[in-house]
């Protein structure tokens, strides 16, 4: 699982090197920079969410269903305004903001805004922090004063 | 989600008589609440990490109150103004950042801190890496970060306070200084984080009711959606006015250098239950999303009176909050704000001078000395080594030159960022400017990756914190003197933040075969958790 993690962080670093140096040297397509920067930013918080959500050798599954779902509906919300045509001076409106800046707000900003702090609080007693890791880390910190008393 | 751009252009003057009173009264209830957490600072764990006693809702006050600054309620708002949608890619990661925090440090910064009874966030780099060199490179970035970081706040202080009574910028400047010592100095980080959350909630319920004033002066957010398509389409467009690589930056930057704050980081030792990490993302989310109202309202709600004739076009982009506050919101509102934004300020600055006077010491001492990374217990634990004083001392007289230590160095930060700020505007403006992105690009790697991966390496540590330091003192100072220039669209601290981060995985995939070794059992074992 940290392996995937890896890569995606990676291929999102990779993305956004990509990127700057496509506009520091001048080359490539128009649209490559910022696409590269869309697609790596995403990717790179994805991967630092998932790496973040790790337990043991593997990832709990609301938390890298969570992780996934703001990956994705960034990258949709950041690639859709992209995509979308220049801002016309009567272009229609969402929730009083034109439509294209109101889709990618939604995607980049309402879904993870939602998503993320609900998914860890619902998978918190079971899949973060549970009391047989509290018990853990108790006895950690014991062995840790015996050890210094020890020592000093 | 920081907001790391800095207040340095003088503020409208908004003297009155309401204003006047609220700022003094803001001003009193400040030094008193922190008076009155300092009785409760007796130790350097009081000092340094609230005594690990705090619960979940001032701990998530003061971590929104820490993490913005004077910015987010004058320089953001007219960045919105000057540039529209691209301004709100600021802002618009903490809709992650709010909980990746929690989830990608909070949990293991909070346990490593109990097993190792750890006190600043380089304690953790040194924990983590069985490295006090990786401790002391990290503590140093630290420094160099905070004594700009703090100069600029101050700076910032002195002119809300200017503004406030009209005192003149260097008296505004003292006196801004001096309140914030009062707590600061004899409470720590204790008195901050009560005066945190007194701050916070002022600035939340500041930010929602001025939020409602800028709607209603636009006649709602369609009416100024459609005032200003009509004379700009792409200023509401989904990139703003200065493009898609500059808003795509601004989310990069923002978004990841979050997680390398260490001023945020650091609190997450003082909460005293761990199971209160599960609510702190929701409480953050909510108190954020109040705070922040502002910044984006008060822009496109300015934008929109000037465009349509209601106000005089603005001399300049920073007179958007005060002068919206001054001609259409209540007088009583309008001075809630203006000590909002001392509040947001001074929050900032306690914080960034806890961790400074953490760094001076207890990481540097500890890291020439070569010592062991991570804490070690408390006096009034063992009856023995003092935690904080780096000297080795023992017993209470450790703990009692560790805390005196503490409180004479926020005192000698204080000041010498009083008198820094007093300096050329230009100087306090670069100080400030490399700020963030010195700490994104030295610790986003070995914290935020290096407690999630059990494969990184001090190597990988110590060359990317290296990296980081280097580079962004380098190229920042290149820029500032003009001797190069960047493209629009790309930042030194993008820029940095990829190649460090890439500098760590890559050394410490070269240097994976020792990643095994590097490990103590009890930080491998909360790693796991």
């Amino acid at each position: 699982m940290n392996k995937n993690s890896l890569v995606l962080l990676v291929g999102g670093l990779l993305a956004v090197a990509a990127g700057y140096a496509a506009v520091l040297l001048d080359a490539g397509p128009p649209l490559f920079p910022a696409t590269a920067l869309a697609l790596g930013a995403s990717a790179v918080l994805g991967a630092l969410l998932r790496l973040g959500a790790r337990r043991g050798g593997s990832i709990p599954d609301t938390l890298r269903l969570a992780s996934t779902i703001a990956f994705i509906a960034t990258a949709i919300g950041l690639l859709f305004a992209l995509a979308a045509p220049p801002p016309a001076d009567d272009g229609p409106l969402l929730l009083g903001l034109p439509r294209v800046t109101a889709v990618m707000l939604l995607c980049t900003g309402l879904v993870p805004l939602v998503l993320l702090p609900v998914a860890y609080a619902r998978a918190f007693d079971i899949e973060v922090l549970n009391e047989t890791d509290l018990a853990r880390v108790a006895e950690l910190a014991r062995r840790a004063e015996d050890e210094e008393r020890e020592r000093l | 989600m920081i907001i790391a751009f800095l207040q340095t252009a003088t503020i409208p003057t908004v003297r009155q008589p309401v204003i006047i009173g609220v700022g003094i009264g803001y001003f009193v209830a400040c030094a008193a609440i922190g008076l009155w957490a300092a009785r409760r600072t007796k130790t350097a764990d009081d000092f340094f990490v609230a005594g690990r006693s705090i619960g979940l809702v001032p701990f998530a006050l003061a971590a929104m109150a820490a993490t913005l600054s004077g910015f987010a309620f004058i320089g953001g708002p007219g960045l919105v103004y000057a540039i529209g949608m691209t301004a709100v890619f600021i802002i618009l990661p903490a809709s992650i950042t709010n909980t990746a925090g929690a989830w990608v440090l909070g949990k293991r910064m909070r346990l490593l801190g109990q097993v190792r009874n750890l006190l600043t966030v380089p304690d953790a780099i040194g924990a983590r890496y069985r490295s006090p060199a990786a401790q002391g490179l990290s503590a140093l970035a630290i420094l160099v970060g905070v004594v700009g970081y703090i100069a600029t706040n101050v700076l910032a202080l002195g002119l809300v306070v200017d503004a406030l009574f009209g005192v003149g910028l260097v008296t505004g400047i003292w006196i801004g200084t001096a309140v914030t010592l009062v707590y600061s100095a004899s409470g720590g980080i204790l008195a901050g984080i009560y005066t945190d959350v007194f701050q916070g909630l002022l600035m939340a319920v500041a930010s929602t009711v001025v939020f409602v004033f800028a709607l209603d002066s636009g006649g709602g957010l369609a009416a100024i959606s459609r005032t200003l398509q009509a004379v700009d389409p792409a200023f509401l467009g989904p990139w703003g006015t200065s493009g898609a690589m500059v808003a795509l930056s601004f989310f990069f930057v923002f978004a990841v250098g979050s997680l390398g704050q260490p001023h945020i980081a650091h609190k997450y030792y003082m909460l005293k239950d761990p199971r209160r990490l599960k609510w702190h993302p929701v409480l953050m989310t909510v108190s954020m999303l109040l705070a922040q109202l502002l910044f984006v309202g008060v822009g496109i709600a300015v934008k929109s009176l000037v465009v349509r004739g209601d106000m005089a076009p603005l001399a300049r982009p920073d007179d958007a909050t005060p002068l919206f506050l001054l001609q259409h919101v209540p007088v009583f509102v309008a001075a809630l704000v203006f000590a909002g934004v001392a509040a947001a300020i001074m929050s900032t600055v306690n914080s960034f001078l806890s961790i400074g006077a953490a760094a001076i010491t207890h990481d540097l001492p500890k890291a020439f000395r070569g010592a062991r990374g991570g804490g070690v217990r408390p006096a009034k634990e063992t009856g023995a080594a003092s935690a904080a004083s780096g000297s080795g001392a023992t017993g209470a007289s450790g703990a009692s030159r560790a805390l005196t230590a503490g409180r004479l160095w926020t005192v000698v930060l204080s000041l010498l960022a009083a008198v820094l700020a007093q300096q050329s505007g230009t100087l306090v403006a670069f100080l400030g400017i490399f700020g963030y992105g010195l700490f994104a690009c030295t610790l986003v790697p070995a914290l935020a990756i290096g407690l999630n991966w059990e494969g990184a390496t001090r190597e990988g540590a110590i060359a990317s914190i290296s990296l980081g330091l280097v580079l962004t003192l380098v190229l920042e100072t290149g820029a500032w003197l003009d001797w190069f220039s960047l493209p629009t669209g790309v930042t030194i601290t993008g820029l940095t933040l990829v190649l460090s981060m890439l500098t760590f995985l890559a050394v410490s995939a070269m240097t994976g075969g020792r990643a095994a070794n590097q490990l103590d059992g009890d930080v491998r074992a909360v790693m796991q958790l």
